[in-house]
């Protein structure tokens, strides 16, 4: 340490203070009970150690905390996978199910059955359709047009044909 | 006294990076600084009872934090930053619990200082101690350091934190005021 530096510095600032450290020696007067510094090392050691093992346990515990805490997000995890997988599955095979159960369901129909379904909802077909139909032939000789045949028959040659047909022509 | 002076401080650090060599390294730190620190906190805060209580509680401190020291400042430097802290926030402590004025609490800790403690001799040193009592804690650490401990501006600063013409400032108006307060007493 810089001693000279310092008394130097307070004999500049202060002649009667730089006096009264020359004549103690730079200690005090105070004293502290017998064997203080001893006794106390002993103490503190014992001290510092009591904590460290305590520290050691608390670290101990907090790590054995953490693991328990680290086990359910795990579980978590998995869980959570599992669960989006099932969903995705289970969307599949019900868009799955859907189509193949329809199909299934008009396959299985009668053709008596489809041909009530038609006469059921005749008013929403269009007279194309059920025209197309009769002249294909897929309704067979059902006796669903008996009534109005010829009427849908005239409406569909001239919605279809006659605005084709040139009058020009004959004339 | 069982201090060693010999001990290399970077004996002690290198004992420190051995977890089994904790303890050894601990005691060593007692026996290389605990008087120096004890006497710091002790010129800091008065009596012996107080100064016992903030020397073991320093002590604790630097124990926990060894692990994580450094070596930025020697390791006298850190202790010592420790007791200053533990000294000053002791003395605010202290003072919060008295009802008088921060002057008039550091005049009443000076008329609470022991006068028949040390040797008879002492006189002017029991006035020197009232004296310094009578300052404020961060002028009274500087004053303490540089006073009794001739520590070095460059060392005070890390240890206290304030800049070298600060510490300067600080230890010529504490000076001052020491001297005036012993120009009284005689």
């Amino acid at each position: 340490m810089e001693n000279k530096d310092v008394r130097k510095e307070l004999n500049e600032l202060s002649p009667l203070l730089s006096k009264l450290r020359e004549q103690s020696g730079g200690k005090d007067s105070k004293s502290v009970p017998e064997d203080y510094f001893k006794n106390i090392r002993g103490k503190l050691i014992a001290e510092a150690m009591s904590e460290e093992v305590n520290l050691q346990a608390d670290a101990e515990e907090k790590n054995a905390k953490q693991r328990t805490l680290v086990i359910p997000k795990w579980v978590f995890g998995i869980a959570a996978s599992f669960t989006l997988l099932m969903a995705v599955w289970w969307s599949f095979d019900l868009t799955m199910d859907k189509g193949g159960s329809a199909e299934f369901a008009l396959n299985d129909l009668s053709y008596e059955e489809l041909a009530a379904y038609v006469d059921d909802n005749l008013e929403s077909f269009e007279e194309n359709d059920l025209y197309t139909l009769v002249q294909d032939g897929d309704l067979g000789d059902f006796d669903l047009l008996d009534s109005n045949a010829d009427e849908l028959e005239m409406d569909y040659l001239e919605e279809e044909i006659l605005e084709e047909f040139n009058y020009d022509e004959l004339l | 006294m069982v201090a060693n002076t010999m001990i290399d401080e970077k004996h002690i650090l290198l004992l420190l990076e051995d977890e089994n060599q904790v303890e050894r390294a601990f005691a060593l730190i007692l026996d290389k600084y605990q008087e120096r620190l004890y006497w710091h906190i002790r010129r800091m805060v008065g009596s012996h009872e107080d100064a016992d209580d903030v020397f073991q509680n320093t002590m604790i401190k630097a124990f926990r934090g060894i692990k994580n020291f450094q070596s930025k400042s020697t390791l006298l430097t850190w202790l010592y930053r420790i007791a200053s802290n533990e000294s000053i926030t002791f003395l605010n402590k202290r003072k919060k619990k008295t009802v008088l004025s921060i002057d008039n609490s550091d005049l009443a800790l000076s008329e609470r200082l022991p006068a028949d403690e040390g040797v008879l001799s002492a006189d002017a040193e029991q006035i020197l101690e009232k004296a310094i009592a009578c300052l404020p804690e961060k002028q009274r650490a500087v004053f303490v350091m540089r006073y009794y401990d001739e520590m070095p501006y460059q060392e005070m600063e890390k240890v206290l934190g304030t800049s070298v013409g600060g510490l300067k400032a600080s230890y010529h108006h504490a000076v001052k005021k020491v001297e005036a307060f012993v120009r009284k007493q005689f």
